[in-house]
């Protein structure tokens, strides 16, 4: 047996190990990475479903392409054709400047044919990024749903906003404007009482409802103009 | 200035590696029987978390990120190695770490035989980790991680002092005998996290 | 039937060098100490932090201890294989980049073939990679053994976390949230809200009820166990 404890030795053990770990990680990242992209997107989708009520798994993809309709605005609320909606990364658009940004939207057609808009949302949990739709009525005010995602908060804690259906219960019928018209959000605060504009936060994981709750304020405010615009539409009709 | 110094507070007592994230439990229950230890112990992580974080800094802006690379050649701009940040922490980590022990085990020897198998153990403080996977969360600079590298490390240096001067007087005290030594430094633990909770409250910035 | 039998207990007896039994006294010991006196969390205090995040439900808890007893298992048995190979030097590295390396590929190839496990399990990876107790059997133990006892030797470890794990999460759903495996254990009409009695700890769902628990555990357990008296 070589002396272990040479310094030659050494080295070339390091090399040989890194090489080995790092191929072993590189082939299955990228043999593994088409499949999992399916399973990403359909996890998307049924995460779009739910925030609009509807968690049937498997006809999840069926009522995606019948019920759900991608469009691409920007600040200026006009209509972008040229991207795929689902393919937009929302961390990639939050470092472009406002003008170039390009901001996702799924539109859903309910039951009873009035629709529902959902504004995708990312921001920062206590340990990673976190996700979420929020359904917006088409009297663009109410809450119609929402579904929240995480990559790693703490299982019990910050994970109950994934996990519990009693957090994403609460939003249905909150309002993002208040009396005057002014557009308050929707906070979630600890311990509080539920009202048009308050939700309870998740007891034990501040952090991660702090990140919710800025989460919604920043991005329900960017779809304001293109709201404006389709109110002054559906007015004029 | 004031910003850093804000920082620097937040990462020493609003956000105090273990009453507020109970993260690097393992070596703080340990090597909190004397002070003299833990005096070792601390200095050793603030050392290690001062010069992580910033490292994993670098690593990550300049080699991980997406268009890191772009530099080296325009076709690499698209390269995302960010799932690759976790094993690259933890093996930046893992090799200071062993940097440390070496130096210690060669000027410090008493202090290396006290400290035994929790020195190598640093590699797995979730401190350390929890440091680096905050930095990348939090989206921090190189001054800002340099900041919170070395508050975080202080604000573990003084959690596991003060257990462990509490623990040296408790050895006086007439505790039941199933609940001396471990059992009654993990009450208190619990006893101290919950008086640090009331920092959380506190606004900075 | 008899005969049969009668040969193959001579069969051992013809080996010139007797070799240890797979289940021997001391192998058994290697198994069982760490459910009770060599108890990784009570007594090494190893793996505190991941025992004070999962715990606040009982699934976690359950799925950190599987997880844990699968890693512990396989690290101690490669370390242990190729214990004499390693250089000194950079054996920390060397052990941590098998322990991620397994990890990462078993997350990736979880994310591909079976994605809601996966999205559970993501959370852990994190939190199995730092967890003490793998490596610190990987320097206490494996390091210096050969593979078999390693791999007992993990599963004995793994279980005695796993046990702890669970005991401090029954405490902590029950009393916290009313449940117990999501299934609800007190009543909803004795809440407060609905004008009944019973409020919910709130403190049991923060790390420091964790604390307190296992510190409550360790009395027990040593108000039994004398051996573990004078262990701080």
């Amino acid at each position: 047996m070589a002396d272990t404890n040479s310094t030659n030795y050494t080295l070339t053990y390091a090399a040989g190990l890194i090489v080995m770990v790092a191929l072993a990680l590189a082939f299955a990242s990228e043999y593994l990475k088409p499949i999992q992209a399916i399973n990403i997107a359909f996890d998307k989708k049924t995460k779009i479903l739910q925030s609009v009520g509807i968690i049937d798994k498997e006809r999840a993809e069926e009522i995606y392409n019948a019920q759900i309709e991608e469009l691409v605005v920007n600040m200026h609320g006009d209509l972008v054709d040229s991207v795929q909606a689902f393919d937009i990364n929302l961390k990639r658009e939050a470092k472009k400047s406002p003008e170039d940004r390009l901001l996702p939207l799924y539109v859903f057609t309910k039951d009873d044919s009035s629709q529902a808009y959902i504004i995708p949302m990312r921001g920062s949990g206590l340990w990673g990024p976190i996700s979420g739709f929020i359904a917006i009525d088409d009297d663009f005010n109410t809450i119609y749903g929402a579904a929240f995602n995480h990559d790693k908060e703490t299982p019990g804690l910050g994970a109950e906003i994934k996990d519990n259906p009693w957090f994403r219960d609460q939003f249905p019928g909150r309002k993002l404007f208040d009396d005057e018209g002014n557009f308050v959000s929707v906070s979630v605060k600890k311990n509080a009482t539920v009202d048009d504009h308050t939700v309870n936060s998740v007891s034990g994981a501040t952090i991660t409802s702090k990140g919710v709750d800025e989460m919604i304020r920043i991005y329900a405010q960017l779809y304001l103009s293109y709201f404006d615009k389709i109110k002054i539409d559906n007015h004029g009709e | 200035m004031e910003h850093y110094i804000n920082l620097f507070v937040r990462a020493i007592f609003i956000d105090n590696m273990i009453f507020a994230y109970f993260l690097g439990m393992c070596s703080y229950l340990a090597v909190s029987k004397t002070v003299k230890t833990a005096v070792g112990l601390g200095f050793a992580v603030i050392f290690v978390l001062a010069i992580t974080v910033p490292a994993n800094y670098l690593i990550e802006t300049y080699l991980l990120k997406e268009g890191a690379l772009a530099g080296i050649h325009p076709a690499l701009a698209t390269v995302d190695l960010t799932f690759l940040s976790f094993i690259v922490f933890i093996a930046v980590i893992a090799s200071l770490v062993q940097l440390v022990e070496m130096v210690v085990e060669r000027f410090f020897p008493p202090l290396y035989t006290a400290l035994g198998i929790f020195l190598p153990l640093i590699t797995v403080n979730c401190s350390i980790l929890g440091g680096a996977l905050f930095m990348s969360e939090r989206e921090y600079g190189l001054a800002e991680s340099v900041t919170y590298g070395f508050g975080s490390g202080i604000g573990w240096f003084l959690a596991i002092i003060a257990i462990a001067a509490i623990r040296e007087k408790l050895r006086y005290s007439n505790i039941p005998v199933p609940l001396r030594g471990l059992g009654m430094a993990f009450i208190l633990t619990g006893l101290m996290g919950m008086a640090f909770m009331s920092f959380v409250g506190i606004q900075l910035d | 039937m008899a005969n049969e039998e009668t040969t193959i207990q001579e069969e051992p007896k013809k080996e010139p060098k007797k070799k240890e039994a797979l289940f021997s006294r001391r192998n058994r010991r290697y198994l069982l100490d760490p459910l009770d006196d060599d108890n990784p969390i009570t007594v090494q205090v190893l793996g505190i932090c991941s025992a004070l995040a999962v715990t606040t439900k009982i699934k976690p808890a359950f799925v950190m201890a599987v997880s844990v007893v699968a890693v512990t298992l396989f690290s101690n048995l490669i370390i242990s294989l190729m214990r004499k190979g390693i250089p000194n030097r950079i054996r920390m590295i060397v052990q941590l980049t098998v322990i991620a390396a397994l990890v990462v590929l078993v997350d990736q190839v979880l994310k591909a073939y079976l994605y809601d496990v996966s999205t559970q399990l993501t959370v852990f990876v994190g939190l199995i990679i730092t967890n003490c107790i793998i490596m610190g059997r990987l320097e206490a133990f494996a390091m210096a053994n050969k593979p078999w006892p390693s791999v007992l030797d993990g599963i004995g470890n793994g279980l005695g976390y796993g046990a702890i794990l669970i005991v401090v999460a029954v405490f902590r759903e029950l009393l916290g949230a009313g449940e117990l495996l999501g299934n609800r254990i007190i009543p909803l009409s004795w809440y407060v809200e609905n004008g009944g009695w019973y409020v919910n700890n709130g403190l049991m769902v923060l790390p420091p009820a964790a604390m307190f628990l296992i510190g409550i555990y360790i009395w027990v357990q040593r108000g039994f166990n004398k051996k573990l008296h004078n262990i701080s």
